[in-house]
């Protein structure tokens, strides 16, 4: 019996370091594996002048993997440049801005969403989808756009 | 061996190996993780160019990839591209560019720099047009030809591949938008472009990479600060932060393509040409005029401190005194205040005294005979002292002040006032004398004109710092001499 | 709830447990507890730390030119843990191929390549040679300059076998010359054809050791019959043990002697010293002892005496019995190689 309760015992000991060992090795592989984090690079695209963009205008601009956005100048004055993906998350169209309205307008099923890309009418907003957001970044009178480049 | 036996084995080696993946981690944990350099953006615009470029002159592509705004999609038409009523514009593969990116162009990022650079000396290199410098290219050395207006038809080929490459040509637009070749290439620091901007960023910041490391070697600026009238670089690689920064370029290498390479916080030896002259220091920011720092002009026959030309034309600059602080913490980076104290004396002393000595009497004489007509006035160089004055003040005293100034002693020397005094002595004042010889012997008005050239002459060389070449001396000084050449000689017994 | 688990099972793959606890208590002779004795699971167990640490590393290297070198780089740079797998793969690469020699070290020396195991011997000799293209093929993967112009001379070498030299060269290479056609080929043997045959020929390989059973020895101690004990759970143990200490090994070595990167490869610029890996030392300077046409002759001369060494022997002692001239043959042979090897490591370690 004792020999018994002995021998599983060691068993388990033997299975359970076997089990560590071998089973860290297979975290480190999981880590190996998974794509590194940040490795879709991005980088500081320029875009433009802030002079070249009148309050309530905007300007098209790709990223280098082929993303189209739209940046705006919505006039506000803390922040005024935004720029936003130019595809409707509905059904993929491009949208066009209209800066009289401040809004972004998708002319395939009247999507509609608003300066900061939330959406106010049609499918984007029943479906409760935004126009994702790219980060802008303003140095003196360059306007830099933060996009993937891989 | 047993069963039993061996389990416990088992378990123990896989708690060893267990143990060993814990090192793994822990190294894992402590590395840097290399991610890749970015790559060139490319954007929409600018692709055709880069394609079509990439076979006709792939080294322009390379350049721009290996620059900063490449990194940041700034390719091709940010910079060459122009406006429809730009003077140089012309339409090449369907976009309408212009060949030269001019300070203007680039301000529209650089703003800053672009106006310290406008309104520092080095966007004025292009004003020599009326210097002897000038006269030497376009006239005694090369040819250039006049309509009977006065309208310059074909330049001096000297003045255009010579001193125009570094002071900078007025460039000119031809009627069909291509540049004249008299004026195009050329990169040089007081370009004067066709959108009226002065200056050639590119002067020193080598296109396409636009490279900082680039632009912080002293060989960049000694492609036009060298040479035996301006030896600047030569004078620096002899002195001491030359042979550090020798010593430790390697090292330097890449904290050099940094944005901020601060003396005494990125380095600790071996300062460059823009690290003193231009460079943001632990306490002072980084400017584009270059003059910023700088107290004595070292450039005219006799140097004056910096500001006094503007002083006399009634216009304010910054004082030498304020230049001369700022350099001063530049030198406090590294160096003792005492150090620095004491340097600016000995540079001091060595400017004034090549001014007294040499400078300012052989001015003097110079200009009196010259004025007197003792020699032909209307033309300059004809006459042998015209170049021998020359030399001694463009040349060889421009280079003692030189080494003093940045710590060569063998410029200081014997490139430098070893060479003024000879010429001084052995060329200039026989010349003078032969002039005032051929002047008397012409008798009437020149005569008596030479006579007081001759009387000139005399009080300075009788003066108490040249009256050696006479043979006198005080009796303390000669009693001392000859003490000194006795010693001199049993030492080294002959 | 487990026994209706097992029920549903066994009614969809009928295993008879008997067959299972009789395969899994075949009795292993005695003499096996002594670990000369295991070399034989050991290239086995590090054939499957290659494939999982292989198949880990083809995640991210690319076969291309243009792109191989920079993505080992890579590795070992700049994915978690990259260093790490890499240095496994390499060093157990070289154990590897330790224990695969060992083993047939081993294996002669007690003549365990006597009748009825002649095709077992063959057969391994097969893995050995598969052993050292998963080591040669391997190597060049990595587009360093010796990795370039190791195959380029292997490349060269190849030409010269008579009759079908030149065509297997361009086979190999995908070409005329080592490129990216080669890297492509040589990624498509490692990873493909190299392991599909490896692990045709261990299954053969087995299956005839548990056809025929392992050697039985009889040794002047134990008279009688020889004991044995089960193959589980003890030699399994044994192997286990094997298997976690080389592990623990193979991770001190990563950490202590992680492997590095060389130059990339430039065909333009011929390195001074051209040296293959270690394993072919013996060859290399063979090589250079000789000429090029003898040494690809002797070699593979040599190659086809060893495979067919069981043959041989059995010819040798069917006409003087009992005769061990296969063990005196077998040392010097032994010596001759370690000498070959020995020699050029010197060579190449202390005269540059």
């Amino acid at each position: 019996m004792e020999n018994d309760r002995r021998s599983f015992f060691l068993s388990l000991l033997t299975l359970g370091s076997l089990g560590a060992g071998y089973g860290l090795f297979g975290f480190f592989s999981g880590r190996f594996l998974y794509p590194v984090e940040g490795s879709a690079r991005t980088a500081k695209m320029f875009v433009g002048f802030t002079d070249e963009i009148p309050p309530r205008e905007s300007v098209q601009f790709a990223s280098p993997t082929g993303e189209t956005f739209l940046l705006t100048n919505t006039g506000d004055g803390v922040d005024p440049y935004q720029a936003y993906s130019s595809v409707c998350p509905h059904l993929g169209c491009q949208v066009h801005w209209e800066g009289d309205h401040q809004r972004f307008v998708c002319p395939c099923h009247g999507g509609i969403f608003d300066a900061a890309g939330r959406p106010v009418a049609g499918p984007p907003a029943r479906d409760k989808q935004s126009l994702k957001q790219c980060s802008i970044v303003v140095e003196g009178r360059s306007l830099y756009a933060l996009v993937e480049v891989t | 061996m047993l069963l039993e036996t061996k389990k416990v084995v088992v378990s123990i080696l896989s708690l060893f190996f267990l143990g060993s993946l814990l090192i793994v981690a822990w190294i894992e944990g402590g590395k840097q993780r290399v991610t890749a350099a970015p790559d060139a953006i490319v954007t929409a615009e600018n692709r055709d160019c880069v394609d079509c470029h990439l076979v006709k002159s792939p080294g322009i592509v390379g350049q721009w990839q290996e620059s900063k705004h490449s990194k940041s999609g700034i390719g091709c038409l940010q910079c060459h591209g122009a406006g429809e009523h730009d003077i140089d514009a012309y339409e090449h593969e369907g976009a309408v560019i212009a060949t030269i990116v001019s300070p203007k162009d680039c301000s529209a990022c650089h703003e800053k720099e672009y106006k310290e650079f406008q309104a520092s000396h080095h966007a004025d290199a292009g004003k020599i047009l009326g210097s002897l410098d000038n006269v030497l290219a376009e006239v005694v050395q090369g040819f250039t030809v006049f309509t009977a207006d006065g309208e310059k038809v074909q330049p001096s080929a000297a003045a255009v591949s010579g001193c125009l490459q570094c002071h900078g040509s007025e460039i000119k637009v031809l009627e069909n938008g291509k540049l004249d070749p008299a004026t195009w290439p050329n990169t040089g620091m007081g370009r004067l472009n066709p959108d009226g901007s002065k200056g050639s960023c590119s002067a020193c910041h080598v296109r396409h990479s636009f490279s900082r490391a680039q632009a912080r070697l002293p060989e960049n600026c000694g492609r036009c600060h060298m040479g035996p009238d301006h030896p600047q670089l030569e004078v620096f690689n002899e002195s001491k932060h030359g042979i550090a920064f020798a010593a430790n370029r390697e090292r330097y290498a890449e904290a050099m393509k940094e944005k901020e390479w601060v003396p005494g916080r990125d380095f600790e030896q071996g300062p460059t040409c823009s690290t003193c002259h231009m460079s943001a220091t632990k306490t002072l920011p980084l400017t584009h005029d270059v003059g910023a720092r700088i107290s004595w002009t070292l450039r005219p026959p006799v140097s004056e401190k910096i500001d006094a030309a503007a002083l006399k034309q009634g216009r304010t600059a910054k004082s030498w005194e304020d230049r001369r602080r700022d350099m001063r913490l530049v030198c406090t980076s590294c160096h003792g205040p005492e150090w620095v104290e004491n340097f600016y004396i000995q540079y001091d002393n060595l400017v004034n005294l090549y001014n007294d000595k040499f400078g300012r009497p052989a001015t003097q004489l110079f200009k009196n005979a010259r004025a007197a007509g003792l020699f032909s006035n209307d033309v300059n160089f004809d006459d042998e002292i015209e170049f021998t004055y020359f030399f001694l003040w463009h040349h060889e005293g421009r280079r003692a002040r030189h080494g003093a100034a940045m710590m060569g002693p063998d410029y200081t020397q014997w490139h430098g006032l070893y060479e003024v005094a000879h010429r001084f002595y052995h060329e200039f004042v026989p010349q003078l004398e032969e002039v005032i010889e051929h002047n008397k012997r012409l008798g009437g008005d020149k005569a008596r004109q030479a006579h007081q050239v001759e009387q000139q002459l005399h009080d300075v060389l009788n003066s108490e710092m040249h009256r050696w070449f006479l043979g006198e001396m005080s009796e303390g000084e000669r009693a001392a001499r000859k003490r000194a050449a006795e010693e001199f000689r049993k030492r080294y017994a002959q | 709830m487990s026994s209706s688990m097992t029920e549903w099972v066994n009614e969809r793959a009928p295993v008879d447990p008997e067959v299972l606890k009789k395969f899994g208590s075949e009795p292993v002779p005695e003499h096996l507890k002594h670990w000369w004795w295991c070399l034989g699971g050991t290239p086995a167990y590090l054939f499957g730390v290659q494939a999982i640490t292989g198949i880990l590393l083809a995640f991210h290297y690319v076969p291309s030119a243009d792109a191989a070198y920079e993505s080992v780089v890579r590795i070992n740079e700049t994915v978690p843990f990259g260093w790490y797998i890499r240095s496994l793969h390499r060093w157990s690469s070289n154990f590897m191929i330790i224990a695969v020699v060992l083993h047939m070290l081993r294996v002669f020396f007690t003549g365990s390549y006597r009748k009825p195991r002649e095709l077992n011997w063959f057969i391994g000799m097969g893995l050995l040679g598969v052993t050292l293209m998963f080591g040669f093929t391997g190597y060049s993967l990595i587009y360093e300059q010796l990795s370039y112009w190791g195959a380029t001379v292997a490349g060269n070498i190849t030409e010269s076998v008579p009759l079908v030299g030149p065509s297997l060269a361009n086979f190999i290479r995908g070409g005329g010359e080592v490129g990216s056609a080669t890297l492509t080929r040589f990624f498509a043997f490692h990873i493909g054809v190299l392991p599909t045959l490896l692990i045709g020929l261990l299954l053969l390989h087995f299956t005839l050791i548990r056809l025929l059973g392992v050697t039985e020895f009889r040794f002047k101690k134990s008279a009688g019959s020889a004991k044995t004990f089960s193959f589980f759970p003890d030699h399994v143990l044994t192997e286990v043990l094997i298997g976690v200490t080389l592990m623990f090994l193979m991770t001190i070595l990563a950490i202590v002697f992680p492997v590095g990167l060389a130059e990339k490869a430039n065909p333009l610029v011929t390195p001074p010293h051209i040296k293959p890996e270690w394993y072919f030392y013996f060859t290399f300077r063979w090589l250079k002892l000789t000429s090029l046409t003898f040494a690809v002759l002797s070699l593979g001369l040599f190659g086809a005496v060893a495979a067919a060494w069981p043959l041989i022997d059995g010819a040798i002692r069917r006409r003087w019995k009992d005769s061990e001239a296969s063990v005196w043959i077998g040392a010097l042979v032994v010596l001759a190689l370690l000498a070959l090897t020995v020699w050029e490591a010197f060579v190449l370690h202390f005269s540059h």
